[in-house]
């Protein structure tokens, strides 16, 4: 356990030898939000629109598009660029031989390398969005029924990524990962959310893991999710951690037989 | 004249030594392909709903978009190999080599170098286009067309620009990453017309960094929109000159960043 905690603190001190990069991300994260804002303000400055599940008024837009601004910041891609790049430099035979356990020492990285981000990425979106836009307080009961999905969304975010980083094992380029991301830029409801969707769209989104990522804890968050949704979208979270769980335990056991490290 | 033929046989080169990879060129274009029509896919989804933004139909953001897309295809092509690898060239000296060559260095660095997956924005590209042109109900005349090339050709210099000033900041920044990062983030303004952000920022995107001549107001020409809301009228022709001059100052600033490398002597 405390050698996990430490693996959790180096990767947290990394975030600060990278610092022009993180402010430079901010500064984009920022850049996108505002572009967000005004698309929002410019499509519901007429009125409220009616969806297949209520009404949207343009102050739940502004706060959707703040949190989902700022979950953005905690659910990201290095997992995999990150195992890619240790499994074809062979640097992975070094980790096998250390003494933890490959799956957790990768979840810490990110927990840290999150830690990071919450501080000096998430923090001055939501000081933005508390001040200067104005977003909406949700009841304590959705807080933090918000907080259990975006946890959930956090970890089933790392799963995937590591699922798919885990496939560089066979094949080294990352097209498979390249395609999960662009398919989640619209499916996960990132910028626009599922009420928007023609129903053709809804149907395939509910076949993916995606839309638990950012459409659900926003959802929840804003309140306009029926509570028996919510529940059976908890369900669905713990459902698809489980299948991934063991997609990643039986890819991890298949690589490892099959891995040779060149050379040493 | 000797400059375009070595040019030319340099990506002669380069292409035959792409096509042994075919496999790999070509799924690194569908990709981009997808990557690009998710993105219009998602304008359909909102605009399907909505109508229109600030006036703006599905075609009209269509045609706003897809000139950007081409334009940065185009430049992105000559340009983001070589200048997003500055950075290594001046790090490891290699820019030497550019120096002791009888030719253009700025020629010399971008030659032989393309990046293959910008022909995905000029395949779509053609595509939307002609969707466009057949949805929407303008009047398209020679002048039209003859000022759409134009307009695409001075947006691409733009984005050129842009990605030279990226490259010659590495004679003054190691890592510079960042750098194109920052920059291009401003691209992300130009995804919707600029006429729903407030007043500053479109005077910074036409007046500082001009990516509002990249599609904003060609498009605005090509549609005939309304131009109750520009700087000046005239602003909407400004796109091919606009270019000329940025991609110039690029040049010039690139030149002093040139004179200003010191090799790493390695």
């Amino acid at each position: 356990m405390k050698k996990y905690l430490k693996f959790i603190q180096i990767s947290f001190n990394n975030g600060l030898a990278y610092r022009v990069e993180y402010f430079v991300g901010t500064f984009r994260n920022l850049v996108i939000l505002l572009v967000q804002l005004a698309v929002w303000k410019a499509l519901l400055t007429a009125g409220p629109v009616t969806t297949g599940s209520g009404v949207v008024t343009l102050r739940e837009m502004t706060t959707y598009v703040v949190i989902s601004s700022m979950i953005g910041t905690l659910l990201t891609v290095d997992v995999i660029f990150n195992m890619n790049d240790r499994i074809r430099n062979g640097q992975i035979g070094m980790d096998l031989v250390k003494p933890v356990n490959f799956q957790t020492y990768t979840f810490c990285n990110m927990l840290g390398q999150n830690m990071f981000s919450f501080l000096f990425q998430l923090l001055p979106i939501l000081v933005i969005g508390v001040i200067f836009v104005g977003i909406e307080l949700p009841s304590i009961f959705n807080f933090l029924l918000f907080l259990v999905t975006l946890i959930n969304a956090i970890v089933i975010m790392f799963q995937m990524n590591y699922a798919l980083g885990l496939v560089a094992f066979w094949y080294m380029r990352g097209w498979q990962s390249t395609i999960v991301w662009i398919l989640n830029r619209l499916f996960s409801g990132r910028y626009i959310p599922l009420w928007f969707f023609p129903p053709i769209l809804v149907t395939i989104s509910y076949f993916l893991p995606l839309r638990l990522m950012y459409f659900v804890p926003i959802s929840i968050y804003l309140g306009t999710m029926a509570p028996l949704d919510c529940l059976y979208s908890i369900l669905q979270q713990f459902a698809w951690m489980l299948v991934l769980y063991g997609m990643t335990r039986l890819m991890w056991r298949a690589a490892i037989k099959k891995l040779v490290i060149q050379g040493g | 004249m000797r400059t375009l033929r070595l040019s030319l046989r340099f990506y002669e080169a380069t292409i035959k030594s792409m096509l042994e990879y075919r496999l790999t060129t070509l799924i690194d274009i569908l990709i981009m392909i997808i990557n690009f029509s998710v993105g219009y896919l998602s304008t359909w989804v909102l605009l399907s709903k909505f109508r229109s933004i600030q006036g703006w139909t599905l075609y009209e953001v269509f045609l706003l978009f897809n000139i950007n897309m081409v334009a940065s295809g185009i430049s992105g092509f000559f340009f983001s190999e070589p200048m997003r690898t500055m950075e290594q060239m001046v790090q490891q000296g290699e820019f030497d080599m550019v120096l002791i060559r009888p030719m253009n260095p700025l020629v010399f660095t971008l030659i032989g170098r393309p990046n293959f997956s910008s022909i995905a924005s000029l395949i779509l590209g053609a595509g939307v286009f002609v969707l466009c042109f057949t949805h929407l109900a303008i009047h398209i005349t020679m002048l039209k067309i003859v000022f759409l090339l134009a307009a695409i050709l001075g947006a691409a210099l733009i984005q050129a620009a842009i990605l030279v000033i990226v490259g010659t900041i590495s004679f003054w920044v190691v890592k510079n990453t960042a750098t194109l990062s920052l920059l291009n983030c401003f691209n992300n303004f130009i995804d919707y017309p600029i006429s729903i952000y407030c007043r500053g920022i479109q005077a910074f995107l036409t007046f500082v960094l001009p990516f509002a001549f990249v599609n904003f107001y060609p498009a605005h020409y090509f549609l005939d929109k309304a131009g109750g809301d520009l700087f000046f009228p005239v602003i909407q022709y400004g796109t091919p000159v606009v270019g000329i001059v940025f991609f110039l100052l690029a040049y010039q600033f690139w030149k002093v960043g040139v004179n200003k490398y010191e090799s790493t002597g390695s």
